[in-house]
C-alpha cells in the first residue's frame, strides 16, 4: 500500500518562559508512516504527548527536529518547514482533524459550521449545507438545532457538530483525538462506522482513543507512545 | 461524495501564486523615537494577515507605512496591480497612489470618524467611493450603496441620515460599507473592532470573515484582540517596541508560542 504519511525522527519540548524558563520534554526519535486505508492507534499513557503529536501533524505546534512529510497534489511536503500557506493549502485538501472540543464561532450556525470546509474548497453555500445536513443527520444532531449556533449546545452535541464538520469532506489523511469521548454509543456507532467508511476509501487514519473497546474496533494497529519518552 | 470532494482544482495551487505585497526591511522613527524597524514579509492574494502586540508596539505605524500614509526612513513596499504590473509604493507619484488607494486599496480605521465624512449622507458616504473610482451612473451607484448597506446590515431606511446619528457600530459598518463598494483587493484595517461592545464586535466580526472569504480579499488587520485574530487571520506577526519578535500560523503562534513576549501576551488571556 502507498505511504500518506511519513514522520522521521521528530522530537518536541516546550520551554515556559514566564514559568522561569521550565523545560517539559515531550519525546525525541519518533518515527512513524501511515498507509492509506489504516488506522494508527497512538497509545499510551496521558501526558505521554499524543495529542502534541498529533497537533505537530496538522501544523498547529512547531515541529522543531525532524521531519513531518504528508503527500499532497502528488508530491512530498514537509509540514514541520512548510510554508504558513501551504499548511493551510494542506488543511483545505489533505488533511483533517477533529480535536476534542469544538472551537465555536460566534453567530455561526451548526449547519454553516458543518458547511465551511466545502465551501472553503469552492462548493456553493446551499450544495454544501446540504451535505452538512445530510451529515448532522446521520450522527442524529436534532433538525432544531441545525440552525442555532452551537454555543449553547451540549457537550455531546457539539461534538458532534465538530465530527460533522470532520467528515463533510473527504480528506485523505485524517487525524482523531479522542473523537467518540463525550458520545453515547448510538452516536459512537454512527461515528465508527464513518471512521470504517473512510479506511475503505484509502484514508489514512491516525486516531487516539482512550477506551480500547472503540481502538480495537477500528485501528489497524498500535503506536506506543512511551517508546518515545524523553527524560526530564 | 467522496471523488468530488477529492478533487483538487489547480486554481488552488499556492505554489505558482505570485505575492501582492512584498515588504522589504521597512523601518520608520520619529526622531530618534523608534515607529517600527526592520520588518520584511510577503502576502498574497486571499491572504489575512493579523498583527498583533501591546500598546505603542508600532502597529499603527506599520500599517500606515504599508499603506503609503506614512513615508518610511528605510526599505519599501512593492504593491503588485491587477495588470501585473510592480509598483513601489512609497516612489510611485502621488496621483498614482491616490488611484490605487481609491479603486485597490481600502483602509478602514479604528474610529470611523476617520474614515467617514459625518456631514454627508450615509448613501453617500457609500456612493462618494463609487464616483472617486469612476463610477457616474447615479441610479448604479444609489443601488449599489442599497446593496452595500444590506450586506452589512445597516436598515435601509436610513441610507439619507448622516452618520453622526448612527451607534458605534453602525458605523463602523458604514465605514466598511463605504471601503469595499469599490470591490478593493487589499484592506487595511487597524483595531476594526476596537471601541464596541462585545456583543457588537461578534456581528462586526461574523461580517467581516464572511466578506473577506465570500471576496477573495487580502488584508492586514491590526488588532490587540487575540480571539479577533484568531478568527479573522491565516497567518499572524507578533510586535514589540517596533520590531516583528515572532510570526507564522495563526493558530500555531497563539497555540505554541515560542517567543517569551508571545507566551506573556497569550498567558495574559482567558481564551486567545
Ligand atoms: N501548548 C503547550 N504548552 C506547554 N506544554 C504543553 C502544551 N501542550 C501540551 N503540553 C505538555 O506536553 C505534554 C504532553 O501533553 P499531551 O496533551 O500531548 O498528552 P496526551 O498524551 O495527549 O495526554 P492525554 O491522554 O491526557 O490527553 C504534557 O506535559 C503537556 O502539559
Ligand atoms: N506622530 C508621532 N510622533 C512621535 N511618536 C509617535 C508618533 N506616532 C507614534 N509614535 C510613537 O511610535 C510608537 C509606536 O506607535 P504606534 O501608534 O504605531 O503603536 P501601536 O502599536 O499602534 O499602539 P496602540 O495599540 O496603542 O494603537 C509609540 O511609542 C508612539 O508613541
Ligand atoms: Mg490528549
Ligand atoms: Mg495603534
Amino acid at each position: 500500500m502507498q505511504d500518506m504519511l511519513k514522520l522521521n525522527n521528530v522530537a518536541k519540548s516546550f520551554t515556559l518562559y514566564n514559568q522561569s524558563g521550565i523545560q517539559i520534554p515531550v519525546f525525541e526519535g519518533l518515527s512513524l508512516s501511515v498507509e492509506k486505508g489504516e488506522c494508527v492507534a497512538l497509545a499510551g499513557p496521558s501526558g505521554m504527548g499524543k495529542s502534541t503529536l498529533m497537533r505537530m501533524i496538522y501544523g498547529n505546534y512547531l515541529c522543531p527536529a525532524g521531519a513531518i512529510d504528508i503527500r499532497h497534489r502528488d508530491t512530498w511536503v514537509d509540514i514541520a518547514s512548510a510554508d504558513p500557506r501551504v499548511v493551510l493549502d494542506i488543511r483545505r485538501w489533505t488533511l483533517g482533524y477533529i480535536s476534542q472540543f469544538l472551537r465555536v464561532v460566534p453567530r455561526v450556525s451548526a449547519l454553516d459550521v458543518v458547511a465551511e470546509p466545502l465551501v472553503g474548497r469552492g462548493m456553493k453555500p446551499d450544495e454544501a449545507r446540504e451535505h452538512a445536513a445530510v451529515m448532522l443527520g446521520r450522527l442524529n444532531l436534532p433538525e432544531s438545532l441545525w440552525h442555532l449556533a452551537p454555543a449553547t449546545f451540549s457537550g455531546g452535541e457539539q461534538q458532534r457538530v465538530n465530527i460533522a464538520r470532520g467528515f463533510v469532506a473527504r480528506y485523505p489523511v485524517m487525524l482523531l483525538d479522542e473523537p467518540t469521548a463525550s458520545l453515547d454509543k448510538a452516536n459512537r456507532e454512527a461515528v465508527l462506522t464513518l471512521i470504517e467508511e473512510a479506511k475503505s476509501d484509502g484514508v489514512a487514519v491516525v486516531g487516539i482513543f482512550h477506551d480500547a473497546e472503540t481502538r480495537e474496533a477500528v485501528c489497524t494497529r498500535e503506536f506506543l507512545m512511551s517508546d518515545f519518552k524523553k527524560a526530564a | 461524495m467522496s471523488a468530488q470532494t477529492m478533487q483538487q482544482p489547480a486554481r488552488n495551487d499556492v505554489s505558482t501564486d505570485t505575492p501582492l505585497l512584498t515588504v522589504d526591511r521597512l523601518t520608520k522613527l520619529y526622531g530618534n523615537q523608534l515607529g517600527c524597524a526592520d520588518v520584511s514579509f510577503d502576502l498574497y492574494p486571499g491572504e489575512v494577515m493579523g498583527i498583533v502586540g501591546e500598546s505603542g508596539s508600532g502597529k499603527t505605524t506599520l500599517l500606515n507605512c504599508l499603506a503609503g500614509r506614512l513615508s518610511p526612513e528605510e526599505g519599501s513596499v512593492v504593491y503588485t496591480d491587477r495588470t501585473g504590473e510592480e509598483v513601489d509604493v512609497h516612489a510611485v507619484s502621488e496621483p498614482r497612489r491616490r488611484m490605487l488607494m481609491r479603486t485597490d486599496w481600502a483602509f478602514v480605521h479604528q474610529n470611523p470618524r476617520d474614515g467617514l465624512r459625518m456631514g454627508v449622507s450615509a448613501g453617500g458616504n457609500v456612493g462618494e467611493r463609487l464616483m472617486a473610482a469612476g463610477a457616474r451612473h447615479y441610479g448604479k451607484i444609489r443601488s449599489a450603496a442599497l446593496d452595500w448597506m444590506e450586506k452589512t446590515e445597516i436598515d435601509l431606511t436610513r441610507i439619507d441620515d448622516r452618520p453622526s446619528t448612527f451607534s458605534g457600530g453602525m458605523q463602523q459598518r458604514l465605514q466598511i460599507a463605504r471601503n469595499l463598494v469599490t470591490g478593493p483587493r487589499l484592506v487595511f484595517m487597524d483595531e476594526p473592532t476596537g471601541g464596541l461592545d462585545v456583543s457588537v464586535q461578534a456581528r462586526l466580526l461574523d461580517l467581516l470573515r464572511g466578506l473577506v472569504a465570500e471576496m477573495g480579499l487580502s488584508a492586514i488587520i491590526v488588532t490587540h484582540d487575540l480571539a479577533v485574530a484568531r478568527l479573522l487571520s491565516h497567518r499572524l506577526m507578533v510586535m514589540r517596541r517596533g520590531k516583528v519578535v515572532e510570526r507564522g500560523l495563526t493558530d500555531q503562534v497563539l497555540d505554541d508560542p515560542q517567543h517569551d513576549y508571545t507566551q506573556l501576551l497569550v498567558s495574559s488571556v482567558l481564551q486567545p
